[in-house]
């Protein structure tokens, strides 16, 4: 857990502890990363068959002979 | 003692009243979702029109599935070649109008073990010259009070080609992929998401409709799209969301690394509000920027000694700007609807340095439709 921290402090910059009743905010649907799964997914596929780099935003994805 | 209850109860009584979720990224609620997005390129270029359909739901307590199904309609003329024939290097257009079709299917099925979770998802693209098949599983675990959840992945991806007019011709190509990403609250306004990708390519890369045709003197060199066999690239995407509890909007700050094999290096940075305007409406506008160093092997000349050569525009240095607009409405408890727009534009001499002389202008703009609801 420990080394966990230490790993999330370098990456992230620091290990901040919020309690459940504090995410009120974070629990927003404007706070989504993705709020519509579909149209996120259509958005990067148009943007890969356009440019040179993709990726990062997990893993699976179906290949396109577009690109 | 009995004050000091009093007023512990009286807090707890003035706390708003949220849905939280009881495990991080796990489906609370089943939803289902249709999507129609139009894209056009200027100047006749490929059009797209693409229906997706899909679902989200939790099939039992610890165990959630996901699928989406897409069916593309692609119209147009595609570059075909690039030419110097009259004197400055042209990319041209294929003079036939093509009509595609592509169907993409996929699936995920999370299984959720305590805090954590496991997940496997399979998904299938089909062009009548192109089958792509990936299998990809996931894990999840939660850290930290569920401050922090950290996920790994591993992905591959199985691509079978073969061409039009060449039937006895197929190629094949495999990706592996795997992925690390950790999801951070740093606090109660700010959540932060960083993930590190790896793929590893081996197979044909090559873009067999694409060739270039070099005018030298009275001698002419035809060479066909040649690329590497391998493609190893590292994507490295950071998102960070801040909520403004004055305007009760959201603020959405994402950046992207790519680099690859190939010589290419990329910046994606994008930035989004997500306002609010009452009960019923929200209003989304997004920035995007994009910038990419070219392939080492990118040329629009014959003249490459190296084996490999490429005119494929998309392999060559610059720069593109998005601007997109979306405003939802949710009626009643159960469905929102969305429609957005947006514009994609592309140029040689926004890449941050020099951009790839010869490039062609590209715009294309695009629009959405989307239905959600709610179960």
């Amino acid at each position: 857990m420990k080394i966990f921290c230490l790993l999330s402090v370098l990456v992230l910059g620091g290990c901040a502890n919020v309690q459940p009743w504090e995410r009120g905010y974070l629990a927003k649907p404007e706070m989504a990363f993705d709020p519509n799964p579909a149209t996120a997914a259509q958005m990067q596929h148009m943007y890969a068959s356009k440019e040179a780099a993709s990726g990062g935003y997990g893993v699976g994805g179906g290949g396109c002979g577009c690109n | 003692m009995r004050s000091a209850l009093h007023a512990l109860a009286a807090a707890a009584a003035a706390l708003p009243l949220v849905s939280l979720p009881v495990r991080a990224g796990q489906i609370e609620e089943a939803k289902t979702g249709l999507n129609l997005f139009s894209y056009q390129e200027r100047d006749g270029r490929i059009g797209v029109l693409s229906p997706t359909a899909w679902v989200q739901a939790p099939v039992a307590r610890d165990l959630d599935f996901e699928a989406r199904v897409t069916f593309d309609s692609v119209a147009g003329a595609s570059p075909q070649y690039v030419s110097n024939e009259g004197g400055p290097v042209v990319h041209t257009l294929s003079s036939a109008s093509i009509r595609e079709w592509r169907k993409e299917g996929m699936f995920k099925a999370t299984r959720w073990l305590g805090d954590d979770s496991l997940s496997l998802g399979a998904d299938v693209s089909s062009e009548h010259d192109y089958l792509s098949q990936t299998l990809s599983t996931d894990a999840k675990f939660e850290f930290l009070n569920k401050n922090v959840t950290w996920a790994i992945g591993a992905s591959v991806t199985g691509d079978a080609i073969s061409f039009t007019g060449f039937p006895d011709i197929h190629q094949r190509r495999v990706t592996r992929g795997v992925f690390t990403g950790i999801t951070q609250i740093l606090s109660p306004t700010d959540i932060l998401q960083s993930n590190l990708a790896f793929t590893n390519g081996r197979g044909y890369f090559d873009d067999h409709y694409e060739y270039t045709v070099s005018f030298l003197g009275r001698r002419v060199f035809l060479d066909r799209d040649r690329r590497p066999d391998a493609r190893h690239s590292l994507s490295w995407l950071t998102r960070w969301k801040h909520y403004v509890p004055a305007l009760g909007a959201a603020l959405g700050l994402d950046y992207r690394y790519y680099q690859d094999s190939w010589g290419i290096r990329s910046h994606m940075s994008e930035l989004s509000w997500h306002q609010p305007l009452s009960t019923t409406w929200s209003a989304r506008p997004v920035v995007r920027y994009y910038t990419q160093s070219a392939a080492s092997f990118y040329s629009t000349t014959v003249a490459s000694s190296s084996g490999v050569s490429s005119s494929d525009t998309r392999l060559a240095a610059f720069g593109t700007l998005t601007l997109a607009f979306n405003l939802s409405a949710r009626l009643g408890d159960r469905d929102t609807f969305e429609i957005g727009a947006g514009r994609y534009v592309q140029r040689s001499s926004w890449r941050f340095g020099s951009g790839s002389p010869d490039l062609p202008r590209f715009d294309a703009s695009y629009a959405m439709l989307g239905w959600t609801r709610t179960f």
